[in-house]
């Protein structure tokens, strides 16, 4: 095992910890005790505080500027490849695991922007983690080469299966999901116009424009 | 176990709005209700009682709910009934057709532990759409038994009624993700409360962590909680892991349950529908066909209702019945009355014969009765959820949304019920915009039924233009609330029913019913007001303050000073203010484009006094004042104007 490869692992442990809340020592040797050919201990931290990626305060470890930039496109590539696996290959969870980790480290920049414009630039892993924001996102890019499109993208009569829901509103989508719409699911557009008529197993259901924009699916 | 005598207290009703919930509570306690076919239609708990095993048993129906943990009124009452209440047994009321979607709520209620059944209503429907449950099943994946009813038909109830002894909890284990289920022991176990049945405590506990900020702190509250630092912190922490609410996170895991054990027990057979139905209802929702059914449901309506009711069925009441039966059958007793003072209250000019009886009886209640059958019809059918759609862009011209066009159709029938069902919108904004549109514009149909029957004699004209104008300053309201109040989002999502052919028994049932209801309102109300005006006459306050009014009333609107009259007996009952302008007309003292002024006047004047108390009861008196003040403001100057711009046209009726 390269230690280039072990320090990529190791932040990437430290940044998902830090989004959770808190990153200490023993939080980030345990989340790697049982990795299979590489141990890491305190010799394996203090070098990476050496080479500037991480910080130390106390027993709590922090992402120095360049150990955030190190981190992010890690952490991108496999969240994009984690919604690659789950929305278009449809795998579960314990399989998208162990390829999302390969891909994280093999994915070249250009092709990791084309899966994330495929997708539709989303903004949450299948977890629900927030996926890094790239060049494309910004860009707004969309083109044929999104497959995965939101409701008002896509036309009458269209069925999908739902990939994701980007509102921010928990109540909104609280309801929205005890209505039956929720990732995984089959959905068929009804109607468009003057509001849309969306229809899931036996249920139809009526929704405005702005809640039809939000919700992301893959054209069956 | 011991055939021991249990005691009986309370059982809730509880589901997904729109699966009949408030109509199986009909069946079950034998007593009428408002119940429609539109999502989220009881507005408030509704109470009742029932005899189960020689006990008088409290059975309280409320508001469909998604979940418990958010802080929408509904599930704000949900949640306090559930504990505080303490339900020897909670009933929950599935649709048969999504069953996957009631379970993911029977999930959430299994962790109160309390005794539950499952009512898999409208099986009917679910047949009818090729879905066969498999009850056995159910019953053994949760422990509790499972009924199947059409609770419209009154089919299943029975069966029912002779499964609530059972009293079991499910026995389906938690199927909460392994942390927050051991967080929610941590949780129940710092609740002090001995009193409190473990069950209850699990399910404070699983509220505490999933709820909004609201719900936690109530339910913290509730419990009793001692260390209340120690549990924050483990809310805290149980929901660091996670980036989505637990709210989520569990009903995402509640629902991957439901999918499958909803696919275990319910099969669905090749759907054999009726495609005609189906395709009618798919067309009622489009903005060409849906605007052509609009048009034709409205015609039907005025056919029915303005022409046969309140023309022909109102003319032989009022004419034949009252006219030429009744009254020379009472002219002639009265005459054997030897009290003067006596017959002029009977039959006077202000007496309670000719100012509520002929009204009530001959006018209100025929149109009321039509009236409240079309509309059953038309809530029967699942047409209103159409309409929602079809006009929630118009809607939301005017602050609103498409979930508010029940409300304001309802208005047509009772101005009352319609605020009080303002509760199912989602935004206090929203609540006061319909409120005050509804007061100032809505007539219902008591105040509608002698505005036809009035109009019906004056011309099709004279109707154009006192509901066009009473259109448009509505509209015009309603713009400008919107302009003016701060944005807040609302949202338009609601669930399309299938369309189905109102069933005529129940139609029956509920018109009857609601008939009922209005007389036993009306009548003493309108007999209320006839007696205090015929005082008010007696005493001379009465052409006091026709003398008082008299320059806004003559010199503003040119009417007559009597409108005053017309004005404080419709603050009293809407309708009682109505009848006294028929009157007016009958003698002659105000001509036809006076009617009309006075009629644009009337229907958009203050709300009466029972939905006035309500509205202080729902927005707070300051509000209730400042829609009082502004609604009064608007039909003065509205009439002002009209009298103006009518006088100035040289218009005729």
């Amino acid at each position: 095992m390269k230690i280039v490869h072990i320090a990529d692992e190791v932040i990437e442990t430290v940044w998902t910890l830090l989004e959770k809340g808190s990153c200490t020592r023993e939080m980030v040797k345990s989340a790697h005790a049982g990795s299979a050919g590489y141990v890491v201990d305190d010799e394996v931290l203090g070098g990476l505080e050496k080479s500037g990626l991480i910080h130390f305060a106390g027993s709590d470890i922090s992402l120095t500027e360049e150990g955030r930039a190190q981190a992010m496109p890690i952490i991108r590539r496999h969240r994009l490849a984690e919604r690659l696996l789950v929305d278009v290959l449809g795998m579960t969870f314990e399989e998208m695991e162990e390829s999302a980790c390969e891909y994280e480290h093999t994915l070249a920049p250009g092709l990791t922007e084309a899966i994330c414009t495929l997708l539709g630039h989303p903004r949450e892993c299948p977890h629900g983690s927030p996926i890094p924001e790239g060049d494309c996102c910004r860009r707004a890019e969309s083109s044929v080469k999104t497959f995965v499109k939101s409701l008002d993208a896509l036309s009458i009569g269209d069925e999908i299966r739902i990939t994701f829901i980007r509102k921010s509103d928990p109540v909104l989508v609280g309801k929205l999901v005890s209505f039956g719409v929720s990732p995984g699911k089959r959905l068929k557009i009804r109607q468009k116009f003057p509001a849309y008529i969306i229809q899931i197993d036996n249920t139809q259901i009526a929704l405005e424009q702005d809640i039809a924009a939000g919700i992301f699916g893959l054209k069956l | 176990m011991a055939p021991e005598k249990r005691h009986w207290k309370r059982i809730l009703l509880i589901g997904l709005p729109n699966t009949g919930k408030s109509t199986l509570f009909r069946r079950l306690v034998h007593r009428g209700g408002r119940v429609s076919a539109f999502p989220d239609s009881t507005a408030e708990v509704q109470r009742g009682n029932l005899r189960l095993e020689g006990q008088e048993v409290e059975i309280v129906d409320m508001p469909g709910i998604y979940g418990l943990s958010t802080n929408a009124d509904s599930e704000k009452v949900a949640r306090s009934l559930l504990v505080e209440e303490a339900p020897d047994l909670v009933i929950q009321v599935a649709d048969a057709k999504n069953l996957k979607r009631s379970l993911v709520l029977t999930a959430l209620l299994a962790e109160f532990r309390l005794p539950m059944i499952l009512v898999a209503n409208m099986a009917d429907e679910a047949a009818q759409k090729g879905i066969r449950i498999r009850r056995q099943r159910l019953e053994a994946a949760l422990g509790i038994p499972v009924i199947e009813t059409v609770a419209a038909e009154g089919i299943g109830t029975a069966a029912l009624l002779s499964a609530l002894p059972q009293r079991k909890a499910p026995s389906l284990r938690s199927r909460l993700p392994d942390k927050i289920g051991k967080s929610v022991e941590d949780l129940a176990g710092l609740m002090a409360s001995p009193a409190m049945p473990a069950g209850a405590r699990r399910g404070l506990a699983l509220l505490a962590l999933t709820g909004d900020e609201e719900t936690s702190r109530w339910t913290l509250q509730k419990a009793e909680i001692q260390d209340y630092s120690a549990a924050r912190q483990i809310i805290e922490e149980t929901g660091r892991p996670f980036y989505r609410p637990l709210s989520l996170v569990c009903s995402l895991a509640h629902e991957g349950w439901a999918e499958s054990l909803a696919r275990d027990s319910a099969e669905q057979s090749p759907v054999s529908s009726t495609p005609w139905l189906n395709r009618l209802g798919d067309m009622a929702l489009t903005p060409v066909a849906g605007s052509l059914t609009l048009f034709l449901v409205l015609a039907l309506l005025y056919f029915a209702i303005g022409r046969l009711a309140a023309g022909l069925l109102v003319d032989l009441l009022v004419n034949r019945f009252f006219g030429e039966g009744v009254s020379p059958l009472l002219e002639r007793l009265a005459e054997g009355i030897p009290w003067a003072f006596l017959q002029e209250i009977a039959l006077g000019p202000y007496g309670l014969y000719p100012m509520a009886i002929v009204p009530v009886l001959g006018l209100v209640l025929p149109v009321v009765t039509f009236f409240y059958f079309s509309f059953g019809m038309i809530e029967d059918s699942g047409y209103i959820s159409r309409l929602s759609v079809l006009l929630d862009r118009l809607f939301r011209r005017v602050g609103l949304n498409g979930k508010a066009v029940l409300p304001i159709m309802l208005g047509f029938s009772c101005v009352t019920t319609a605020t009080m069902s303002t509760r199912v919108l989602d935004s206090r904004r929203e609540r006061f915009i319909a409120i005050f549109l509804l007061s100032l514009g809505v007539p219902c149909s008591a105040k509608l039924s002698l505005i036809l029957v009035i109009l019906a004699r004056v011309g099709f004209a004279a109707f154009l233009t006192v509901f066009g104008v009473v259109f448009l300053l509505t509209v015009l309201a309603g713009v400008m609330l919107n302009r003016w109040m701060p944005a807040e989002p609302s949202h338009f999502l609601m669930e399309i029913p299938a369309i189905r052919i109102p069933s005529l028994k129940n139609v029956l049932q509920r018109t009857f019913y609601r008939s009922w209801i209005f007389l036993r309102e009306s009548l003493p109300l309108f007999l209320i007001s006839a007696l205090g005006l015929f005082s008010l006459a007696k005493i001379g306050f009465l052409s006091w303050a026709e003398e008082l009014a008299a320059p806004v009333i003559r010199g503003g609107l040119g009417l007559p000073p009597q409108f005053a009259e017309s004005l404080l007996m419709g603050f009293i009952r809407g309708e009682a203010g109505i009848a006294v302008l028929s009157r007016m007309v009958d003698s002659g003292v105000m001509d036809h484009r006076q009617l009309v002024v006075a009629m644009i006047v009337t229907i958009l004047f203050a709300p009466c006094v029972t939905n006035f108390m309500l509205i202080v009861k729902e927005l707070g008196t300051r509000k209730a004042l400042a829609i009082l003040a502004l609604v009064t403001a608007a039909a003065l100057s509205t009439g002002v104007v009209m009298n103006f711009l009518l006088h100035w046209g040289r218009f005729e009726f």
